[in-house]
């Protein structure tokens, strides 16, 4: 060491630093790190880590590059086989939804009025206490059922649920209430399920004779129809792009039924443009059509499997029912209901088109008849095709039979257990209801079980906006009479002021006020990662760690189990918090205000760190029988529960036991995920039936919803409805939306009623005809959905006819999401004619020339009653005359969140301002939002 | 310590003293144009340089993934990835990159556009595999098809003779590279290309369409070619002509381009069109082969099924 | 030669300084700005920026006074929305406007050479200007404590880190600051932190072994 220089300047001093007053100050500190763990964080490459996606719900399972902790590149993982290594246009954009300007970064409380967006940054525990204090008023004056938790619209929501269910309210729900619940309906019924998907999922992971597993590439169905569905654009089932092509090339063929000629209908056999809420008639037709023409002595006319009588319940009084029909006379057209010509006349298909497509559907085998999100799920009387429907799949044979269809919700692996804390709602409760004391159970405080949606087992969110106005009535159960009014909703990933059914209803019941000038809902609550429209009615807003940094589990639809874990791979951005963090968070502060229902042991004594929650929401999984063939485990016996990792039920690791009949492996965790690049694949089998997969009450498929049986001296009622007609029969009280119907109950068999809105089948309509002349039907952009339209490298490209690069040259004042919320950024930026997509109004081209319209016009769509909307029309050959169709959450979009759509929010219609509101459909409550007549002017 | 071997910031510190304060030395933007690329690079940045044309060392190949084993068909992209492993195992030059598309299976879902923008990290206006939509027909007689139109990669390439300054070229395993710092932006290319295959990189960022600073996924390197950049308003590639390289960064490390990997309907293939036992030569000796613009001479290096 | 006291109340003033720039602003904060002092000749421009920073409190009325407005000030500077007026990042202004650009790389890669890395807790990216102080105070304590070898290799990390990752930027910050018209609190503040890096960045120059083999020990 050589001579050191005197200094000859001193070291500046500064006085008056204590370490304990700087201490106090909270600054970042830095930790030391070893030398080996130093080095390999220097050198360390990039990284591909496994996670699950979140841009639609398909949630496939992706690999993110990580370099230097950033995410730089999303690829689809090639070890699940929902997605087999595939990513859509959507999953590969997730960086500009992880990495937005826009997102929201800080917790943020509301100054101003509501819908105003004024906000300001707060600290979390400021947030947090905001949130408690109001919870724990809320549970003081009116009880925890005024609180709803409205888990929207990502499927981890279990650690949402478990903080409600906890606190005391029965009222948390999710995305599945406003997304197709009719078209769910028949499955539900006849399966106890909810899903039926085509079997085209390929790799299939089948046990082969020599007793090894295989993945199965092989294609098998010869029939695929489509109706009122477009996977295609939807990738919501991923694997249906794929499967559906490659089945094609292995001699399928496709038919597509849809009044527009979607991407899926690009590649049919056959696009059959059929007139919007039709389908019910159609899928009437084609069983009829079977059922007088089967003949199991004609090859050539052998339509039904009557095998399936062995393994179902009731088909003599379900076809009795629909039998029953024919003998009447369709007001509307004065033909017997459900042949061809009266079909021909309701649908606009010709008689001869519909004849060769039921006989064709009949005759080949195996098949798959498929419907979907609009085509029926948003029809007031969707449930009505998708219980004909699945009659159909099963007489015909192709129920779990290779190549037909799978119920995808009823072979799926079990998830949330215990962790979602539904055991809270068999609590017992007190209330006074008309002065005396009444005991029930927590669950038994639902607004709509117990209120006016009986039978709606995915909650009605689309009719939260009326009783957040005039409150809840009970009419059921042991509480029947009390009332209770809506004072908080709490919101997560959802954005029901644009999906929840009508924009303006939602604004209305956000935004009214008491005789006192308070709010009626006291407490309004928006945790996500994009900003969006419900944010601006929020009085406080938490910023939710976005896919790629938080820990959790999804709902996925594959043909037989499997589940891949959602893992952290970046650090959480800015201040974001997982919903773990925040669950524990918010049951820390009502704890500390003196909540006597959420208990440290069911919370953060329970769960030490984030994986914790979800290793026990995986704990039960995969949870499905042994049951099939295949046998998916020939030396484990067969009928058994299975539950375990997919090594150790191979392998034999395993306790069985004969009373409980279960199989019980090695448990699944998230590091046995973390381990095997995140995904546990368990193997396919079919016919898993009758008892099996099966979740109904008599473990066969069942024509028949409420009917009594005498089992072993006992008298037992069976059916999906039997629990509901109950309620009905101890309360007196008939749910009014069925009511309405005429029903006192919900039906033992096959059922019929009209869709509303529809001049061309319900004659309550027919005045409209000439003065609303156009259905208006909704669709899928799966680039636009309500919240990732921010996403620049999705509005850049066309899809289909509803998503074009169209603007006009644009010069706007910029609005960006800051820490206090939306706030202008002083720069003035223009974007240049057709660079960018808006959302337009799909129209025939034959019906613009009529009315003088050319693409790009301008023109404004109005309902009877009253609601407008306008946006650019898009005068295409690729529609059926006298419908328009405007893509669900493509305009009208208010929130600066949004990025440049914010700014074309005037010229792109919002199709959910023209929906009516009480047009709820009457089982499940789900909107009717494709049920609508518009009339269309120039502007 | 890299600031101890610099001689600028060596140099800037000890000029005497005087009145000047340090820091304000270090201030000029010159200054810190200088300490930025010689200093603050770190490893990776340093390389520079476009790669030579040399096969990744073995060490440098991903491993395949570890399925199940295939029974009634086989895992495409394992398929691919296998053959893909021979091909580089061969001397660059008897190499010939190929990729074919299914038109029958694309289902126009836009993922491969947007899984190569986020591969080679393109910036707004460019893609290099955009999607056409074709529709023909009046209703109820209608037809659409998509065909995703990459580079071709072209045996007989029209942009490369017109090129002033020799920027591009064809490699000896059939792709058409482009050499960023030789590249003078005259856009000559660009024009000779009759499926307009290339862009020209005006430099704009994200962030000049909505707010804030440019974002990590925007600054992150790109890998093309072999060589990471991290793009920059004032470096190449901007200012340069631009195409799809078959993502031959990937390629060289065994995996497939992006495009690929990715696709929806497992329409797209890739391979080495001069090994015979290829899945990309098997399917080109289907009688539903075509290319785009046959007529022009080009012969494309991508073929479609129809 | 050990160097003990002068460099261990640094660490305690970088923590001061991280703190300038990071989110809240807090009455403590201010207290304690307020009770800073420098003293001497070689300190006067220090104590200058500092009195700036004082004033500018006391005429906001106090520190509870203060932070609805500082708070507000800080948002609009170094936090947005869209890009920020003065954003306290390495890689915006020497990274070519960029957020996570190769400056963040090299600091990141900087904290890891020392054996260091912020508390995980923290979400902000490695650049950002109260990181790079609060590493300043690390390598400031190690510089005041230990085997010669090790006081004399944090020595010169120490002035690496000042000359490479925050001389060639925080003027040009600075100017931002003056161009937003930043309330003299933050122009005193800005100020401080400059004055203190170039007292410091001079002072450890002089204290670096000039016998050539700089290079071999860096």
């Amino acid at each position: 060491m050589g001579a050191i220089t005197l200094s000859r300047r001193g070291f500046l001093k500064v006085a008056g630093l204590s370490a304990v007053g700087v201490g106090a100050l909270g600054y970042t500190t830095f930790r030391s790190l070893d030398p080996v763990e130093a080095e390999e964080l220097r050198s360390a490459p990039a990284e591909l880590k496994y996670t699950a996606d979140v841009m639609c719900p398909a949630e496939c399972g992706i690999m993110v590059k990580v370099e230097n902790g950033i995410a730089s590149a999303v690829y689809g993982n090639p070890y699940v086989p929902y997605n087999a290594a595939t990513i859509c246009a959507k999953g590969a954009s997730g960086l500009q939804m992880v990495y937005n300007p826009n997102r929201i970064k800080y917790p943020m409380i509301r100054v101003g009025e509501r819908g105003e967006g004024k906000f300001k940054r707060v600290s979390w525990d400021e947030a947090i206490a905001y949130i408690a204090d109001r919870l724990t008023a809320i549970k003081r004056d009116y009880g925890p059922e005024s609180v709803i938790m409205d888990a929207g619209d990502v499927t981890d929501r279990d650690t949402y649920w478990r903080l409600a269910f906890a606190y005391g309210t029965p009222n948390a729900t999710e995305h599945g209430s406003i997304c197709d619940t009719p078209r769910r309906h028949g499955p539900k019924l006849m399966f106890g399920g909810k899903r039926v998907e085509p079997d085209i999922m390929r790799p299939l992971l089948l046990r082969q004779p020599d007793g090894t597993l295989k993945n199965d590439y092989s294609y098998r169905t010869k029939l695929i129809i489509y109706a009122g569905w477009n996977p295609f654009t939807a990738t919501r089932i991923n694997y249906e792009s794929r499967g559906t092509v490659e089945a094609k090339l292995a001699g399928a063929k496709l038919v597509v039924i849809d009044p527009a000629f979607s991407n899926t209908a690009a590649k049919a056999d056959k696009w059959i443009p059929i007139r919007p809420g039709t389908d019910p008639d159609l899928f009437a037709a084609i069983l009829r059509y079977i059922l007088e023409n089967d003949d199991p002595d004609d090859p050539s006319r052998r339509y039904i499997d009557w095998s399936f009588q062995d393994a179902s319940v009731g088909w003599t009084e379900f076809a009795s029912a629909f039998r029953s029909w024919w003998r009447k006379t369709d007001p509307i057209n004065g033909l017997s209901y459900f042949t061809p010509e009266w079909a021909a006349q309701r649908t606009g298909i010709a008689a001869e088109q519909i004849v060769e497509l039921a006989h064709e559907y009949g005759i080949t085998k195996p098949a798959a008849l498929i419907w979907g999100m609009h085509g029926t799920g948003h029809h007031y009387n969707g449930y009505i095709p998708s219980i004909i429907g699945t009659a159909l799949n099963v007489i015909t044979g192709n129920f779990d039979a290779p190549g037909g269809v799978v119920d995808t919700e009823i072979t799926k692996s079990d998830k949330g257990g215990k962790a979602t804390g539904k055991d809270f709602l068999k609590r017992e409760v007190t209330r006074t209801v008309d002065g005396k004391t009444v005991t029930g159970t927590q669950e038994e405080l639902h607004m709509d079980r117990f209120g006016d949606w009986v039978a709606a087992w995915d909650d009605v969110v689309g009719d939260y906006p009326r009783r957040m106005l005039e409150g809840v009535t009970l009419r059921q159960g042991p509480f029947r009479g009390r009332t209770y009014p809506v004072k908080a909703y709490i919101l997560r990933t959802g954005n029901s002021v644009i999906t929840g059914s009508a924009t303006w209803k939602w604004q209305e019941a956000l935004t009214a006020k008491d005789d006192q000038g308070a709010y009626k809902v006291d407490l309004v609550a928006y945790i996500d990662t994009p900003f969006l429209e419900s944010g601006m009615y929020a009085d406080v807003i938490l910023p939710e760690a976005s896919y790629l940094e938080r820990v959790s589990l999804s709902d996925v639809y594959p043909s037989h189990p499997m589940i891949w874990l959602r893992d952290a791979v970046i650090d959480k951005q800015f201040e974001s918090r997982t919903p773990f963090e925040i669950m524990i968070a918010l049951a820390k502060a009502l704890v500390e205000r003196g909540d006597p229902d959420i208990k440290p042991e069911d919370f953060w004594e329970k769960y030490a760190q984030e994986a914790d929650f979800w290793t026990e929401a995986l704990a039960g999984a995969p949870g499905r029988p042994n049951v099939g063939r295949p046998l998916p485990y020939p030396n484990l016996p067969e009928g058994f529960k299975l539950i375990g990792t997919p090594d150790s039920l191979e392998a034999g690791r395993v306790e069985i036991d004969p009373e409980n009949k279960t199989i019980r492996g090695e448990p699944v965790t998230v590091e046995w995920l973390r381990e095997h690049h995140g995904v546990a694949v368990w193997p396919m089998s079919y016919h898993r039936f009758p008892g099996g997969i099966l979740k109904t009450s008599s473990k066969k498929i069942e024509f028949i919803w409420d009917w009594t049986e005498t089992v072993e001296g006992e008298e037992k009622r069976f059916g999906q409805y039997a629990s509901y007609n109950k309620l009905i029969e101890a309360s007196g009280n008939v749910p009014p939306p069925i009511a309405a119907l005429g029903w006192q109950k919900y039906p033992k068999t096959f059922y019929w009623f009209e869709t509303k809105w529809n001049f061309h089948t319900n004659p309550e309509y027919a005045s409209y005809r000439d003065r609303y002349p156009f259905q208006l039907t909704s669709g899928r952009i799966h680039h636009a959905m309500s919240g990732t339209q921010m996403v620049d490298w999705l509005g850049r490209f066309m899809v289909e006819d509803t998503w074009l690069p169209i603007n006009d040259a644009t010069t706007y004042d910029e609005i960006n999401i800051g820490p206090d919320g939306p706030t202008p950024t002083g720069r003035k930026l223009t974007i240049a004619p057709n660079t960018w997509a808006l959302g337009v109004i799909q129209m025939n081209a034959a019906d613009a020339r009529g009315l003088g319209f050319k693409t790009g016009d301008l023109i404004e769509l109005e309902t009877p009653l009253g609601y407008k909307a306008r946006g650019k029309v898009n005068a295409v050959e690729t529609i059926h005359p006298g419908v328009l169709r405007v893509a669900f959450g493509a305009g009208g979009r208010f929130s600066p969140g949004l990025g440049k759509n914010f700014y074309f929010k005037d010229v792109t219609p919002n199709h959910n301002e023209l929906i009516d509101p009480e047009a709820l459909s009457p089982v499940m409550g789900q909107p009717a939002f494709a049920d609508m007549l518009v009339k269309v002017t120039r502007v | 310590m890299l600031v101890a071997n610099n001689p600028d910031v060596l140099a800037g510190l000890d000029t005497d003293a005087s009145r000047r304060k340090f820091l304000s030395r270090f201030a000029s933007a010159t200054f810190a144009g200088l300490v930025a690329p010689a200093v603050l690079l770190t490893e990776f940045e340093r390389k520079g340089g476009p790669a030579p044309a040399a096969a990744a060392a073995p060490a440098d190949i991903v491993p395949l993934p570890d399925l199940p084993d295939a029974i009634a068909g086989q895992d495409l992209i394992l398929r691919m990835m296998v053959d893909l492993r021979r091909a580089l195992e061969k001397p660059i030059e008897q190499r010939r990159w190929a990729m074919i598309i299914d038109l029958r299976k694309c289902t126009g879902c836009v993922g491969c556009t947007i899984a190569c923008v986020t591969e080679n990290k393109l910036p707004p206006g460019i893609a290099y595999r955009p999607v056409l939509t074709e529709t023909s027909g009046t209703y109820p007689n209608v037809s659409r098809r998509f065909v995703p139109r990459p580079c071709m990669q072209c045996d007989q390439p029209p942009c490369v003779p017109v090129c002033p300054v020799n920027a591009t070229w064809k490699r000896p395993d059939g792709i058409v590279a482009i050499d960023y710092d030789k590249c003078i932006g005259c856009r000559y290319c660009i024009t000779a290309c009759p499926y307009s295959a290339r862009s020209f990189d005006s430099g704009y960022f994200y962030s000049d369409f909505e707010g804030g600073d440019p974002q990590p996924y925007e600054t992150v390197a790109a890998h093309e070619y072999n060589t990471d950049r991290i793009r920059r308003r004032d470096a190449a590639p901007v200012g340069k002509a631009r195409k799809c390289h078959f993502c031959i960064h990937r390629v060289e490390r065994g995996e497939l381009p992006a495009c690929i990997v990715s696709c929806m309907g497992r329409a797209g293939y890739f391979g080495d069109a001069n090994d015979s036992t290829s899945l990309v030569s098997e399917l080109l000796g289907q009688p539903n082969v075509m290319r785009l613009k046959e007529e022009l001479g080009t012969e494309p290096k991508v073929y479609y099924l129809v | 030669m050990t160097l003990s006291t002068p460099t261990h109340d640094r660490t305690l003033l970088y923590a001061v300084l991280s703190r300038l720039v990071s989110y809240p602003v807090t009455t403590d904060l201010l207290r304690q700005v307020v009770e800073l002092d420098v003293s001497g000749p070689a300190g006067r421009d220090a104590a200058g920026e500092l009195r700036r920073m004082q004033d500018a409190i006391s005429a906001l009325g106090g520190a509870d006074a203060a932070i609805e407005v500082l708070n507000r000030e800080a948002t609009r500077l170094f936090e947005g929305p869209g890009q920020p007026l003065a954003p306290p990042f390495g890689s915006f202004y020497l990274s070519g406007g960029t957020l996570m650009g190769p400056e963040a790389a090299a600091v990141r890669g900087a904290y890891l050479d020392a054996g260091f890395l912020p508390d995980p807790s923290v979400h902000l990216p490695p650049d950002h200007l109260s990181l790079e102080l609060g590493f300043l105070g690390v390598l400031a304590g190690r510089a005041g404590d230990g085997p010669d070898a090790q006081m004399e290799s944090a020595r010169q990390a120490w002035w690496g880190f000042i000359a490479v990752h925050l001389a060639p930027w925080l003027s040009l910050w600075q100017a931002d600051l003056s161009r937003a018209e930043a309330h003299a609190f933050y122009l005193g503040a800005a100020g401080f932190i400059s004055e203190i890096l170039e007292a410091d960045l001079a002072w450890l120059d002089e204290h670096r072994p000039n016998d050539g083999k700089a290079a071999e020990r860096g």
